[in-house]
């Protein structure tokens, strides 16, 4: 069985620049949720583009469930940063959460089949009620929750999410996190952030980038480790949640 | 009113009307998207450069506005695709071709021999001056535009929305906005009769404005922003024609005016 996304010997830079990310090999498994870490500007979001098929490496290669990335786009969501996202464009939650479902041809209208995905995608987000607003009405939280729905639309298995709790405040970032849980146990999830703590708790797994991959594993990270990749000392919280769908150690990959 | 009495008795007001309306259906549809995307300052551009093409025809005895045409699809090319490539020089790009296709077109009409061109027609429109021609051109313009947003309305939504995502879902983004400047610029040269081009920009941005302040989709937009282009083009007709002003430059700034009051209403409810 293949991974559900697979780095092999991947480097990446703009240009004729330094490489953004050099030499990273990683693999993650068709229902693993896990946490990229790592300082800004150490290559997160850039792993995460790459997955997406949005870059191309330099050298090595991507895979999504064995094929690259550009051929495997029907089982990849992508979920931008929500907190650049601009929010007065004339959208409802509904019509955004459709385009989900756009491929590159010529159709007229939105088939049963999309207008159904698109419908369990906002039910299972809990957007029932905001369907009809514009996106120009929603709290950040929405938001994050309309994209969430946008990528499930279209059915995929592997879920790219960018940065999806910065900004919000800690009752949307929990519900945030128990919905990839959730999401964890049917398709991989791979989120990018920078808040390590609290990733740290939610997340099976941690794969801390730092221009190329300084660890990863299920352990704890230790003090040791954070200074390692940030270079200096940082707050290393862990937030006491109530949550009982933390770790579960059956799906660890070891 | 003497107007309506008017528009009954004398063909070149009643085509100078129909030119108008016609001219503002493309003219809501992509001045919708020019206002979403933010790129007025592009529209700006593609509308002073078509002085150039329409000088160079006028100097080689051809139709102005063929020239137009030409002019403004090759401006949305260049500066498309400098967009796309040097998104950091897009700035200085833009005033640049803005200010060289008016040059280009100042002289040569200067050398032009024989009588000297309606400059100010170009400039500021002469809806009056409107010819059946004129009008078969606007709604060929008009069938194009609405045709091609039809079929496409869904992925020119998504790469307006979020050009990211819909890399993502395998469109070609930059074909998409290439296309959709090809547009503006066909929508540019229906105006040109109507407003002129150096008030194009204003015609396609401020309705479109006022619209998405009262709109939740990007389609609702465009239909009220027909509507309000509409109100403006015939009530700026009406108004001008008594009094004889430039009727362009009437129209301009009864949807000024509207705009400002929209503002100043939306504000009070949010």
């Amino acid at each position: 069985m293949s991974a559900a996304l697979a780095f092999s010997g991947v480097s990446f830079g703009f240009g004729d620049g330094p490489d953004v990310v050099r030499d990273v090999d990683l693999e993650i498994g068709e229902h693993e949720l896990i946490g990229l870490i790592g300082p800004n500007g150490g290559g997160k979001s850039t792993l995460l583009k790459l997955a997406a098929g949005l870059l191309k490496p330099r050298q090595g290669e991507v895979k999504v469930f064995g094929r690259p990335p550009h051929e495997a786009r029907d089982e990849i969501g992508y979920v931008p940063q929500f907190a650049l996202f601009p929010r007065d464009f004339p959208i409802t939650v509904a019509q955004a959460v459709l385009l989900g479902r756009l491929s590159d041809g010529i159709a007229l209208r939105w088939s049963r089949e999309d207008r159904a995905a698109a419908a369990r995608a906002i039910s299972e987000t809990e957007l029932d009620e905001l369907a009809d607003r514009p996106l120009s009405a929603l709290s950040g939280g929405e938001l994050q929750r309309v994209l969430i729905a946008r990528a499930l639309a279209a059915e995929p298995r592997l879920l790219l999410l960018d940065e999806p709790t910065s900004n919000l405040d800690q009752r949307a970032e929990e519900d945030i996190f128990s919905l990839l849980a959730k999401l964890g146990d049917r398709m991989a999830v791979v989120l990018v952030s920078h808040d390590v703590g609290f990733v740290t708790d939610f997340v099976q797994r941690v794969a801390c980038i730092n221009r190329t991959l300084v660890c990863h594993g299920t352990s704890e990270l230790t003090g040791e480790v954070i200074n390692e990749i940030y270079g200096h000392p940082v707050r290393a919280v862990h937030h006491d949640h109530q949550h009982d769908h933390q770790h579960a150690p059956s799906r660890d990959e070891g | 009113m003497e107007f309506l009495q008017a528009i009954a008795e004398h063909e070149f007001l009643q085509r100078a009307l129909a030119g108008g309306l016609l001219a503002t259906v493309g003219c809501g549809v992509m001045g919708s998207y020019v206002v979403v995307q933010r790129i007025s300052l592009l529209a700006g551009a593609i509308a002073h450069a078509v002085l150039g093409g329409m000088g160079i025809a006028w100097y080689f005895g051809l139709d102005p506005l063929a020239g137009a045409l030409v002019a403004a699809v090759i401006a949305a090319l260049v500066i498309g695709w400098v967009k796309l490539r040097f998104a950091e020089r897009e700035d200085t790009a833009i005033s640049a071709i803005w200010a060289l296709g008016m040059a280009v077109g100042i002289l040569f009409i200067a050398k032009t021999p024989g009588y000297s061109v309606d400059l100010m027609g170009y400039l500021f429109g002469n809806l009056l001056m409107m010819s059946s021609s004129d009008l078969q051109l606007i709604a060929a313009l008009d069938v194009v535009i609405l045709g091609l947003v039809a079929l496409l309305y869904r992925q020119f939504l998504a790469v307006c929305f979020d050009p990211e995502f819909a890399r993502v879902r395998g469109l070609n983004v930059e074909r998409y906005y290439l296309l959709l400047l090809v547009l503006v610029a066909l929508t540019v040269v229906m105006l040109i009769q109507v407003v002129g081009l150096i008030l194009v920009i204003a015609l396609m941005t401020l309705p479109a404005a006022i619209a998405g302040r009262f709109t939740q989709s990007l389609a609702a937009m465009m239909g009220l922003a027909v509507l309000l282009g509409a109100v403006f083009t015939a009530g700026g007709l009406a108004i001008s024609y008594a009094p004889d002003l430039p009727t362009g430059p009437v129209i301009i700034v009864l949807a000024g005016l509207a705009y400002l009051l929209a503002a100043l209403l939306r504000r009070g409810t949010r």
